[in-house]
């Protein structure tokens, strides 16, 4: 080689090393959120599992909204009661795990409970559930039938599977009862995100409990009653009209005083099987859980099925898309230039992505209706798409304009879901509201999170839309927001939130399935149908 | 001259990216970024890497120290680990771990750490992604430009003149406790299942968050890292002129140093034009320099070499110099001369503008921006948000 040439390759080599270092690094920040997930999907990473518990058992969903007990039941009228405080959404068993680093006791049995909600800003004590789970070993020899203390909770247990140990927790104090009635030990129970989650920590140090380890089994019963310190148990009562010391919507005196009972099913009829003229309680049915993780046990996909499903997905897509196309030629052609005809033609610009047609269109009628809020949030929107294929500063220049038109937009809209729910606003304005959130939220999961830290602020925008959307009627396009909620908790890392939000997109999917899909609109059909793909794919239906 | 106004430039455009833009223009972001521009162009300008390089580091890990403590309070109220910390997988990961999870992660799949997998700055694989990169560019320069725990021993080490204990003479036992302790750490670690490391001997616990107090065993876990934070991170480094932890202790540091061959800068010792005066042992902070290293010729510091530049400021003959890993074997074939060197015009030109010291410092310096931006500009607000109540509170 000469040294003409080893001199190029030399400078080469040094350039090459300048860039390639210089890019690398840059890169690596600016797209790390795609980074992250890439080499996970390979790693799969997962932690230790006695570091946190032990490995999952199994967890059970329970339905959402169903905090009404019986059917009926209505929180009390004392202020630290939110909404969803008492609405059991989960409940995870984990393995029994000895000898698990960074813990108190070592040896332990962790079970968890998740709520709709955590405990709200009256609350100035965790003191506002009374969480009691009754466990029946099989081949443990005789049980109880009773509750821990007599007409506490007014619920019967299911003869053949009667309870040997019940855990009682109310606040931050928990103890594990044993069939007698004898307390065995103290329970280390633990809140996070403000109480959503509570964390129950067996101590299997005792020898009447370390059986726990061998146990394959166990068939669970868990009721949530609202707390009271004065009454029998813990569990305050419940009467036909809700007051500060008890809660609503009894309908008789055996109504069960649990608003919400584990069950994969429908609860309601459990609790409402009390009969008053032969005084009777209710009969409640356990839920079974293994006590070790299925780890043969794979979700299967029905490829066939979603090629299928995908197939006449594209279909109706094709065809709406051809419909809207149409319609807007035909408003472009006919149009009057009246305000109906524009805002359609935007929207359908908006919808059949021709930016440059909706960015003039949303730019004139924001000029017609300044303060209209939607109009705001498609400026947004459009500002932030800007951002795609830009270059990385101008990118986020767009991106950072893009948010001040959608928070403005929401801003606008704040306090609509309070009102929806009491019936004091109109449909137009609940629009409103879910069209600036469904734009902030459709923008905070497409941006990169490790740049713009967005997704949590995402997922709750589709969770509060999901939750407009079903005032309004439309189980489906909540179903929907709770799928893109759930994306964007994974992309916030938050995994079990994810997965909640998945099952609860599945079981409304599911229950619109079981009722019929024949009278569906196609607009429907298409998201039920995206849905169902979706869902398919993750193993859920 | 040219080369160095253009890279200026170049690391204005990405502190204003990194630190202006995504700190959403704020008057803490503007200042932080203008320290970053400045530090940056004094590097350029002066030619002095390892005093700059000094100041920023300990800037940035003051500041992570107040943000990062900023954090914990707000949100859990204290800078306790709760038992929930543990039990949801909420203990911010850290680099210092990285090399104790791999042989448990190979045998069981698993992380032996309670760090949140993905979705946070301090998430697990967002380390790792980090920890990857640093390791193929800048190599074990990590521990020098972007180590916000490094950057408070820097400051230490860096107080007095002269050390008052000289170690030169043990550089290689040193080095070789280092090498032993991350063995022992990894195999504590397998044998316990957890990071022994970060139960029992970090002292960076001191200025982040440590378990809560609650029985003998954590009573003596907080003596250890009290004890270790005063001696290893304060005293040594005082007395020694080093930086003790990051050389005797630190299991990221040592598997850094294992794998710095993958990096693409290196630092060389011109043997022809070295003298022996040893300058470049004595303010080595890392012990990568000793008289072996310097009879033997062997063109090259010790393995534990984190290029902060202290050798290559001091040498009074220019022997040390930084240099372009994959360029080796054009140095190997044209002992005692850079292959640039030579007369000519367009050869004055092309050494100045591939001047390896320049190009690795552009590179590690935006390393350290983009590591330090978020959480520097955090502290900063914190610190004059404080400033501003006391002195209101004090007018009133």
């Amino acid at each position: 080689m000469t040294v003409g040439k080893k001199r190029c390759l030399y400078i080469a080599l040094a350039l090459g090393t300048f860039l390639v270092s210089t890019a690398t690094i840059f890169s690596s920040f600016y797209f790390s959120g795609s980074l992250q997930r890439m080499v996970n999907s390979v790693l799969k990473l997962e932690i230790y599992p006695p570091l946190i518990g032990g490995p999952v058992a199994h967890t059970v969903y329970d339905p959402m909204k169903d905090d009404t007990g019986c059917g009926t039941l209505v929180y009390p009228a004392n202020r630290q009661f939110a909404e969803g405080n008492l609405d059991l959404v989960s409940y995870t068993v984990r393995e029994p795990v000895f000898q698990a680093p960074w813990q108190d006791v070592p040896e332990f049995w962790q079970l968890e409970l998740e709520f709709r909600t955590g405990f709200c800003e009256h609350s100035d004590t965790v003191r506002n559930r009374t969480i009691y789970i009754y466990l029946h070993i099989p081949g443990f020899g005789e049980g109880s039938l009773e509750t821990l203390y007599e007409r506490s909770e007014l619920v019967s247990f299911d003869p053949g599977y009667p309870w040997h140990f019940a855990l009682a927790v109310t606040g931050d104090n928990g103890v594990i009862y044993n069939r007698d009635g004898d307390r065995v030990d103290v329970l280390n129970v633990l809140y996070s995100n403000n109480g959503k989650k509570v964390f129950v920590k067996v101590p299997l140090t005792k020898k009447e409990l370390q059986r726990f380890y061998t146990i394959d089994l166990i068939r669970h019963y868990v009721l949530v009653a609202a707390h009271s310190p004065l009454d029998t148990g813990g569990v305050l009562p419940v009467a036909k009209r809700k007051t500060r010391t008890a809660g609503g919507g009894a309908r008789s005196r055996l109504t069960p005083r649990v608003y919400d009972l584990l069950s994969e099913g429908n609860q309601s009829d459990m609790l409402s099987s009390w009969n008053d003229s032969t005084f009777e309680l209710a009969r409640i049915e356990p839920v079974e859980i293994p006590m070790r993780k299925n780890r043969d046990a794979a979700f299967v996909v029905d490829h066939e099925k979603i090629e299928a499903l995908e197939a006449e997905r594209n279909t109706i897509a094709e065809k709406l898309r051809t419909e809207k196309k149409n319609r807007l030629d035909e408003l472009r052609r006919n149009g009057t230039g009246a305000l109906n005809d524009m805002k359609e033609l935007a929207q359908l610009a908006f919808d059949l992505g021709d930016v440059i047609l909706a960015e003039k269109l949303v730019e004139e009628l924001r000029v017609l209706e300044p303060e209209n809020p939607v109009w705001i949030a498609y400026t947004g929107s459009l500002e932030s798409m800007k951002g795609d294929g830009a270059p990385v500063v101008a990118a986020i220049e767009a991106v950072q304009t893009g948010y001040r038109y959608l928070d403005d937009a929401v801003a606008r809209t704040d306090g609509t879901l309070e009102k929806a729910e009491n019936g004091s606003i109109d449909q137009a304005a609940i629009d409103q509201r879910t069209t600036a959130l469904m734009n902030r939220a459709g923008t905070s999961k497409s941006v990169p999170n490790e740049v713009f830290i967005k997704a949590l602020q995402g997922a709750h925008d589709y969770l509060e839309a999901a939750e407009l959307f079903r005032l309004s009627g439309s189980e489906l396009a909540s179903a929907s927001c709770y799928l893109d909620a759930a994306e964007c908790f994974a992309l916030d890392g938050q995994t079990g939130e994810a997965a909640l939000w998945k099952r609860e997109a599945a079981r409304l999917v599911s229950d619109c399935l079981a009722s019929g899909t024949e009278n569906l609109g196609e607009a429907d059909n298409l998201l039920l149908l995206d849905l169902q793909i979706a869902l398919m794919r993750e193993g859920l239906l | 001259m040219a080369v160095k106004s253009l890279l200026t430039a170049l690391m204005t455009l990405l502190v204003y990216f990194f630190t202006i833009s995504l700190g959403n223009g704020s008057v803490y972001s503007w200042i932080y970024g203008l320290f970053l521009i400045g530090i940056f162009a004094a590097i350029m300008y002066t030619g002095k890497v390892h005093t700059y390089r000094r100041v920023f580091q300990f800037v940035f890990a003051l500041l992570f120290t107040v943000a990062f403590i900023g954090n914990l309070y707000d949100e859990r109220g204290s800078m306790a680990m709760t038992a929930n910390t543990f039990t949801e997988s909420e203990v911010p990961f850290c680099h210092l771990v990285i090399p104790l999870v791999f042989i448990p992660y190979v045998l069981t799949q698993t992380v032996v750490f309670p760090a949140r997998i993905l979705g946070h700055y301090a998430s697990i694989i967002s380390l790792l992604v980090i920890w990857f990169v640093a390791t193929i560019t800048i190599g074990r320069g990590w521990c020098s430009w972007a180590c916000f725990y490094g950057g408070i021993e820097d400051g230490f080490s860096g107080m007095r003149k002269k050390p008052l204990v000289k170690t030169v003479a043990k550089n290689r036992e040193i080095r070789a406790f280092h090498f032993a302790v991350l063995v022992f750490l990894i195999l504590m670690t397998l044998a316990f299942m957890s990071s022994i490391y970060c139960q029992w001997f970090c002292p960076f616990k001191l200025i982040t968050e440590f378990p809560q107090l609650v029985d003998i065993p954590t009573l003596i876990g907080t003596f250890v890292f009290m004890s270790l934070f005063f001696l290893m991170v304060v005293i040594l480094p005082l007395l020694t002129k080093k930086r003790t932890q990051c050389s005797m202790l630190c299991p990221f540091g040592a598997m850094q140093s294992l794998l710095d061959k993958m990096s693409m800068y290196r630092v060389v010792i011109d043997t022809e034009r070295c003298t022996g005066c040893m300058k470049c042992a004595e303010v080595c902070p890392f012990f990568a320099i000793d008289r072996e290293t310097i009879l033997e010729n062997k063109g090259h510091p010790e393995i534990t070499c984190a290029k902060c530049g202290a050798c290559v400021d001091v040498c009074p003959q220019q022997a040390i110099r930084f240099d372009f890993s994959l360029t080796k074997h054009f140095r190997e074939k044209n002992p005692g001369k850079a292959f640039l060197d030579g007369p000519g015009r367009l050869t004055k030109i092309l050494r100045e503008f591939i001047e390896p010291k320049y190009f690795f410092v552009f590179s590690a310096f935006t390393f350290g921006v983009v590591i330090s931006s978020g959480l520097a500009v955090n502290g900063l607000q914190r610190i004059a948000e404080a400033l501003i109540s006391a002195f209101n509170l004090g007018g009133m």
